[in-house]
């Protein structure tokens, strides 16, 4: 299974890596929206994309409004992963596309549980 | 702050006596852990001392503290996916069904830690059994610490516990934010409601449940223990009840009061009729 982690911070991209690699994911990254758009145009597809909401040149939410209404990847999950956490938020990043939304900071068992949410993890 | 085996010993037979917790020689570091707080509130600077201290004075209400320190509060929304997943295709379904002519369902969340488990079923029946919107609904969380369930009934949560099991459309759904804490709505809190309780001593007053959960409570029980909770169980549920386990769980019963069946993943347990 294929996952592309979006996000600005390395710091944070390495993490996830660790993670998802460990529940058995390989794994690409972006550094913003825009890069993360133009991996996700290339043949190769991806089963699931972690995308954080503030970054550079494009934002997460921008970037899932973009892939859906391109009608790219249409069966890849998408989860936020971001620090905003306010309701009216969650529910305009769902509106938009994404299909989780997971709080920065995470434990490894959350994000854990939020894949199984998702099919994606036992 | 550690302290000598006989040290270590005192505490065990204690927490086993007060809360039928069996904590055993491998898990002592535990003790310091979480007895820590406790032990400097009581003027103690090290573990061996605070024992000195618990031998000294008997009074109850130091040692509840330990006992209840010394309870295990993992929890989380929705925790195991398939046993929920398992009451919404089978088991309440069934319930439900058993129960129409007096609409009404009595649940009891047995250890119901800071909450999680109460509030998910309450969540589960508001979602997907709307026809239930207008029955007499109760589900009783029951937990052997005060403090826990205190917390419980203020049904806000922090970042971390609505981090975890929670799908986020439930999430905006059932929970209101206050900066950096999330409360469960009025809807599902009227349907909760939450008491302390040792499930190896005599239990307060209540009602007959439908459907039990005693989930990763028995594996730190004695046999003797276990079998006195299945008792304990079986009185307290209605004749055509269900009892729901942890995954890892069984009903080893010595005593014959339960027969199993097995719904979608899930086992779960019949109380034998009483002749």
């Amino acid at each position: 299974m294929r996952a592309l982690i979006v996000d600005d911070s390395r710091f944070i991209r390495q993490h996830m890596r660790k993670l998802l690699e460990q529940m058995g994911l390989s794994c690409e990254e972006a550094i913003d929206g825009s890069e993360a758009l133009r991996l996700l145009r290339e043949p190769a597809g991806f089963d699931f994309m972690l995308v954080d909401v503030n970054m550079p040149r494009m934002s997460g939410l921008e970037c899932i409004k973009q892939l859906r209404d391109a009608g790219l990847q249409a069966p890849m999950k998408i989860m936020m992963v971001t620090t905003e956490a306010d309701n009216s938020f969650i529910c305009r990043a769902l509106e938009y596309g994404a299909d989780e939304f997971l709080m920065k900071p995470f434990t490894p068992e959350s994000l854990r549980e939020k894949l199984a949410m998702l099919g994606l993890a036992a | 702050m550690s302290c000598s085996d006989s040290d270590y010993d005192y505490l065990r037979q204690l927490v086993l006596a007060r809360s039928a917790n069996l904590i055993d020689s491998t898990r002592n570091k535990l003790f310091e852990a979480r007895l820590k707080p406790i032990a400097r509130g009581a003027g103690a600077s090290s573990l061996e001392e605070f024992v000195g201290i618990l031998r000294d004075d008997q009074s109850p209400h130091l040692h509840r503290a330990v006992a209840e320190a010394m309870t295990i509060n993992e929890t989380s929304f929705f925790r195991d996916r398939k046993m929920f997943d398992a009451l919404r295709e089978s088991i309440l379904t069934r319930l439900i069904e058993a129960n129409s002519a007096q609409r009404r369902l009595r649940i009891w969340s047995a250890a119901a830690s800071t909450g999680q488990e109460a509030y998910s079923l309450a969540m589960l029946i508001c979602e997907h059994f709307t026809s239930l919107a207008h029955w007499d609904v109760k589900i009783v969380g029951t937990d052997i610490s005060g403090p826990v369930v205190e917390y419980a009934r203020r049904g806000l949560y922090r970042r971390m516990e609505v981090n975890r099991g929670l799908p986020a459309r439930q999430l905006v759904k059932y929970l209101v934010r206050h900066d950096e804490e999330w409360e469960v709505v009025p809807r599902l809190r009227s349907m909760c409601e939450f008491q302390c309780a040792n499930l190896c001593g005599p239990l307060p007053r209540l009602p007959e449940f439908d459907l039990v959960l005693l989930r990763n409570v028995l594996l730190y029980f004695t046999p003797q223990d276990r079998n006195a909770v299945f008792r304990a169980m079986h009185r307290k549920m209605a004749p055509g009840g269900c009892l729901v386990l942890g995954a890892s769980e069984q009903a080893e019963d010595s005593t014959n009061l339960f027969k199993a069946e097995f719904a979608k993943d899930c086992y779960f347990y019949r109380p034998v009729v009483r002749a």
